[in-house]
């Protein structure tokens, strides 16, 4: 019995993903079908939002800037295809053209690459490393570059962490760059900025575009942390903003429609560390639900271990805990989380790549991919997601390469 | 409460309260267009329909004749197929011909909630499945050439691996 088109395209509308793609292989009329469908309803945009874990999806959609109905498919294209990091994705690795001294941070967004130096100089590339801007607020080692996109104006900006102090710099234009001074910590969401001063006040400050080159810095939400707590790591996340106070992890969410009144912050859940006896410790915290702790007996021992904290919705919170050097054969200097990839640098200029479907079935064992990028540490990653790849800047201190990754298609 | 008489495409007649029948929107708007008289207990006549066919549908319309209307189609509707009751799940456990025939009538009555969950019962049952286990079950001929299918296959290679 032969079903009627719209027969069929009502049961295609109710197929996932993968489904849709097989069936796109079924006949030239199904073909045709499914091409339709993805043309004339929000089907592929369906897929993401129903089978793309919502906190990945915040990744991808931030990467993508403008989202038409072909955006959805190719996000969830990718989605799927970097699920086998190692025999779906084939990867090139290209070293960039320019020559930077000692590097010590770099950011892409769409059009830009921002590339810092421990001198302090902050370089601009637009596409194919054309140099953009430079600029040098402060002679001091750059630690942390975080675009800004005004998705209204398309006008970006740079938030510049130095070791005390925090620039934003308006890069397109000649306005005068913003500085925060006495700033010990801080995180950076869209246009969104969390930061902590050295004396234990730590506010969340709203990025506001004017009229003209007027920038405004509002600060919606304002909290004092006293002595003997002090904060060990914050981030700010899609409306959360996540603090790691004394080994509590505590949170408050900002509502990016109105100011929230002063809230207080909510306590989500002791971290009992199995690594509070070794000396050098250093968080991190992913997203909301991820906190890592790495940590080092002393710097000669070669030995090093890492530590997730997984928190669940109901305050509950599980760790796993790995002996790096055992499993790396060698000391992690840089970890990048994107959507379903976690990415490892190394010491010796190693990448590991994972796919995290589940970071409580995570191990720091079964990585998927090892690409040696060169032979000097690791220091900073970032990724840029294009039509069909996904494409890691990866950051030595004296070289800059692209790791490009996109869906295996066998020639025949 | 009235009834009405629905005669199958093989002459079979069933009496349905008007209600039941109601879920149909082809023959809700049939009694309309019509004016048929409820009192006179008239036939009307389903000729796509079959017997067998049109028994399913009756059971399936009387066990949901209290559910609250479905919505409607919007933008940003879901398209789960887990949600499937555990009794339409029974009461759809069928061969794949009345699945099918069943599907066709729910079309031609226009009996949404009917076309909804047996749409859904047929899209689980070609998840995960290879390209020729679904043409098997829609009974399509594979009309791609040789180096169109390579083509094809290439665009989605992905989905060999699994």
């Amino acid at each position: 019995m032969k079903l009627p088109v719209e027969i069929v395209e009502r049961i295609l509308l109710k197929c996932d993903g993968k489904t849709l793609k097989t069936a796109k292989r079924v006949s030239s009329e199904w073909k045709e079908i499914v091409n339709y469908l993805s043309r004339k309803t929000p089907l592929w945009q369906w897929c993401c939002r129903e089978e793309i874990p919502d906190k990945e999806l915040v990744d991808y959609l931030n990467k993508y800037s403008n989202l038409d109905l072909e955006k959805w498919q190719k996000i969830y294209d990718n989605w799927v295809s970097w699920q086998n990091v190692q025999n779906g994705i084939r990867y090139d690795i290209i070293s960039s053209p320019v020559e930077i001294p000692r590097i010590s941070y770099i950011a892409v967004s769409g059009n830009y690459i921002a590339v810092g130096s421990e001198d302090g100089r902050v370089r601009v590339y637009s596409q194919n490393w054309k140099p953009f801007s430079h600029s040098r607020h402060k002679a001091v080692k750059v630690m942390k570059i975080t675009f800004i996109d005004n998705t209204l104006t398309n006008e970006q900006c740079l938030v510049i962490a130095y070791p005390r102090a925090l620039v934003i710099d308006y890069f397109q234009k000649t306005s005068n760059p913003t500085i925060l001074e006495d700033i010990k910590d801080h995180s950076v969401y869209k246009n969104y900025i969390c930061y902590e001063k050295i004396r234990g006040r730590i506010s969340i400050v709203k990025l506001c575009f004017g009229d003209g080159d007027t920038k405004i810095l509002m600060e919606i939400w304002f909290s004092r942390i006293y002595s003997p707590s002090y904060p060990t790591c914050l981030n700010i996340w899609n409306g959360v903003c996540t603090l790691l106070i004394n080994n509590e992890v505590q949170s408050v969410n900002y509502d990016p429609a109105d100011p929230p009144p002063m809230l207080g912050l909510n306590r989500v859940a002791k971290l009992r560390s199995s690594l509070n006896q070794i000396s050098e410790n250093s968080y991190q915290i992913l997203r909301d639900d991820i906190i890592i702790s790495l940590g080092k007996a002393d710097s000669y021992a070669k030995e090093e271990f890492i530590e997730f904290f997984i928190l669940g919705p109901n305050r509950e919170c599980s760790k796993k805990l790995f002996n790096t050097w055992e499993v790396l054969n060698s000391f992690i200097t840089c970890i990048f989380v994107y959507g379903n990839t976690l990415v490892l640098g190394v010491d010796c200029g190693n990448v590991y790549f994972y796919h995290v479907s589940c970071w409580k079935y995570f191990d720091i064992r079964h990585y998927q991919k090892k690409i040696i990028v060169g032979q000097h540490p690791i220091i900073s990653i970032d990724v840029k997601e294009t039509e069909n790849e996904r494409k890691f800047y990866v950051a030595s201190s004296f070289r800059i390469h692209e790791i490009i990754g996109y869906e295996v298609k066998l020639d025949f | 409460m009235p009834q009405i008489k629905l005669q199958s495409s093989d002459g079979e007649t069933f009496a349905v309260d008007v209600e039941i029948a109601k879920c149909s929107v082809t023959i809700k708007t049939m009694l309309e267009d019509l004016g048929m008289d409820e009192e006179e207990e008239e036939v009307v006549p389903l000729p796509n329909v079959n017997s067998a066919i049109l028994k399913k549908v009756i059971q399936w319309a009387t066990y949901h004749k209290d559910d609250p209307p479905p919505p409607e189609d919007d933008e940003n509707k879901e398209k789960r197929t887990d949600d499937i009751s555990s009794w339409d799940a029974d009461f759809l456990k069928v061969d794949q011909g009345t699945l099918f025939e069943l599907i066709l009538a729910a079309n031609y009555l226009d009996i949404k909630g009917l076309l909804d969950v047996t749409c859904k019962t047929v899209a689980n049952m070609i998840k995960g499945k290879a390209p020729e286990e679904i043409r098997k079950t829609f009974n399509i001929k594979n009309d791609f050439t040789a180096s169109e299918e390579e083509q094809v296959r290439k665009e989605n290679e992905w989905c060999e691996e699994k």
